[in-house]
């Protein structure tokens, strides 16, 4: 419930800075019209107004209860599975461009197979292998999409791999 | 005749048609996995469409959704799991109709009756659609302003139980629309000096995201569903095939789900779950033994996967006519043709009548290949669901990246989807409607340029932009449907008080 109150407290501050940097950076609107900044405006009042009584209905069921405190635990955070996925999925999609597609995936599916509970390693790698190289060929070798082939080594690999279809 | 002639010449070529068989094949085994909704299939398809020209590739999705819906409907009988939300009440006489020793009946009974209901929506969809095109044709900025926001009166009944949260998923929605260029006088919005930003938010990344990396990571964080497989999984389909004659007294059932469904489906919002619970709600009231509904009775099963597989062909029509979707799957697939360069709304129809001919005519080779494909699928599903969820789950998450990254040849776009993927999570975890967020943002950029307009021809003067006949009727009628779910409990209670 707190951790709500707080998510909900940062769309405020944040919808209520979008309304006063709208009206900053657009120009002035013409008589007779509804502008390009005062439409997004009108969207960020309705929804401060609903983010308000949100808010509100939060606050007011938080008094029925006995103790109301936010707690954080970082390292329990760092534990959760969600976390852990969150964080493996972002890692991905910044090392694509530098290790490319064929080598980030396998890692990746490596890692996200053993989050999903695959605990063996020889099935994690064979799995990675298998998947990783028939999406490939699915998709590059078939579809003609051009996938991520990194740079430097990775990009020698990639294309010496295209380079047999 | 002249457009399914088109759609003929269209869909009957030798790599059409293999691409639809495809898609047919893809579309059932996601849709019976569970975990994999038809929204989800369909996203994942769209991966496949990237190289097709927008006729083909609105063919294969439609492809995909019919046969994704019809699926779900297997591992629901099979294993008391429904495969996609739509097929949750086929669950009810699915399944302990094949426990009792008839799962190739009831099997045949849902893919049989899957099909009469896509065909029929699809006939429906033919007669209705070209006349509710032409005359949304001689609709304004104001009437067109007023049906999309008819699209978003829905958002309300998405979510009854939390009308103020499903509202700001929908304004936030509206709200990622506007960032981006102003669509009138072409000056920079929400963009932080960022030129990614400036061609807007990309719809596919954050479609993809919020319903297949979301999906993922709640699998991830507390697997439910697919733990429960294994006691089921070594059951084998053997009985016999549903005769001629049983279908015939289910007729009834079938026609008033196949027109409930088609009528649910048009609606913009209620899409197939919501025209299956009513479907099988209205024969169980209707029925002179309500009593044997629960316990395998064919009619339950016939009432909810008609009523599914109509609400296809009901859910094309708002999207080909007017060009607002009738639900998730409808919005997945018009972002893809917007992403093609199509204009869609009303003159869609009239400049290139193809694409009606090609969703028909891809429907009806679906909703018959699908019934074959189907029974082969059920065959080895025991197998197919073996596939554990530590591979099954991370080929999702690459199908999803490789989706993202091919619309563009972009990494951000990864990033963007990873970003709507985690956000999607958080905001689903607080109670917030992620395919609310979707409607608004789909709408948002139709919503503003026609209330923009229309004020502007009206030199500011908002009084005749809403006084106008059709504008003020579908103003209304949006009013009373996005207020309906705060409304209907006073009236209840008003009730309740007088009976006191």
């Amino acid at each position: 419930m707190a951790q709500e109150l707080v998510f909900n407290g940062a769309l405020l501050l944040f919808f209520i800075y979008c309304f006063f940097y709208v009206g900053s950076t657009a120009p002035d609107s013409i008589q007779g019209e509804l502008s390009g900044a005062q439409y997004p405006q009108i969207l960020i009042v309705l929804l401060v107004i609903c983010i308000g009584v949100n808010i509100f209905k939060i606050v007011k069921n938080k008094k029925n209860e006995e103790s109301f405190k936010i707690s954080f635990n970082l390292s329990k955070f760092f534990k959760n599975k969600m976390t852990i996925g969150s964080i493996l999925l972002i890692a991905y999609s910044f090392i694509l461009d530098y290790i490319g597609f064929i080598f980030g995936s396998l890692i990746f599916f490596m890692a996200y197979s053993r989050l999903l509970g695959q605990k063996k390693i020889g099935k994690l790698i064979l799995s990675a292998v298998v998947c990783v190289v028939l999406l490939y060929i699915i998709f590059d070798g078939v579809l003609d999409i051009m996938l991520p082939r990194g740079t430097g080594i990775f990009r020698t690999f990639a294309l010496f791999i295209e380079s047999l279809f | 005749m002249e457009l399914i002639k088109m759609g003929i010449s269209v869909v009957f070529v030798p790599t059409t048609l293999i691409l639809i068989f495809f898609g047919t094949v893809i579309g059932v085994i996601f849709g019976a996995l569970p975990g994999v909704s038809a929204s989800m299939a369909v996203v994942l398809g769209l991966t496949f469409t990237y190289g097709l020209d927008p006729v083909t590739a609105i063919a294969f999705l439609v492809a995909v959704y019919c046969a994704a819906i019809t699926g779900g409907g297997i591992t629901a009988i099979l294993f008391k799991i429904p495969g996609t939300p739509s097929s949750a009440p086929t669950t009810f006489d699915g399944h302990p109709m094949a426990a009792s020793g008839q799962p190739l009946k009831a099997l045949s009974i849902s893919l049989i009756v899957s099909a009469i209901g896509g065909i029929a929506a699809a006939v429906l969809m033919l007669l209705i659609t070209p006349q509710l095109s032409s005359a949304a044709l001689k609709f304004g900025p104001s009437e067109l302003f007023a049906i999309s926001f008819m699209g978003l009166s829905v958002l309300t009944a998405l979510d009854e139980g939390n009308v103020i949260k499903t509202l700001i998923s929908g304004l936030m929605g509206l709200f990622l629309a506007t960032v981006g260029m102003d669509p009138i006088h072409g000056f920079a919005r929400f963009t932080w000096g960022s030129s990614t930003l400036l061609s807007g938010i990309e719809m596919i990344p954050v479609m993809i995201g919020m319903f297949a990396i979301t999906e993922v990571l709640k699998e991830t964080k507390d697997r439910s569903k697919i733990e429960n497989l294994k006691e089921a999984k070594d059951k084998k389909a053997h009985d016999g095939i549903v005769s001629v004659k049983e279908l015939w007294n289910m007729k009834g059932t079938i026609t008033r789900s196949g027109l409930l469904g088609t009528i649910v489906g048009i609606l913009p919002g209620a899409g197939a779950t919501i025209a299956a619970f009513l479907s099988y709600t209205t024969e169980v009231k209707l029925s002179k033994h309500p009593e044997r509904y629960g316990h395998g009775e064919p009619r339950g099963i016939a009432a909810s996967e008609t009523a599914n597989n109509a609400a296809t062909g009901g859910s094309m029509v708002p999207l080909l006519s007017l060009g607002i979707p009738g639900g998730n799957a409808a919005a997945i697939m018009m972002s893809a043709l917007v992403m093609k360069g199509v204009q869609m709304g009303p003159l869609l129809l009239q400049r290139q009548p193809e694409y009606m001919g090609a969703v028909f005519v891809s429907m009806i080779f679906t909703n018959i290949a699908m019934v074959f494909v189907s029974f082969a699928v059920a065959k080895v599903f025991s197998k197919i669901l073996a596939i554990p969820y530590n591979v099954l789950g991370t080929v999702i998450i690459l199908l999803a990246c490789i989706g993202s990254y091919a619309l563009q040849n972009n990494t951000g776009n990864i990033l963007l989807m990873v970003i709507a993927g985690i956000f999607g999570y958080a905001y689903s975890k607080f109670g917030f409607n992620n395919p609310a967020l979707i409607l608004g943002l789909v709408l948002g950029g139709m919503i503003e340029s026609n209330l923009r307009r229309a004020i502007m021809i009206e030199e500011g003067n908002i009084a005749a932009v809403f006084s106008k006949p059709i504008t003020a009727v579908l103003m209304l009628v949006s009013i009373v449907s996005l207020l309906w779910p705060v409304i209907k409990p006073m009236f209840k209670r008003n009730r309740g008080n007088a009976t006191n």
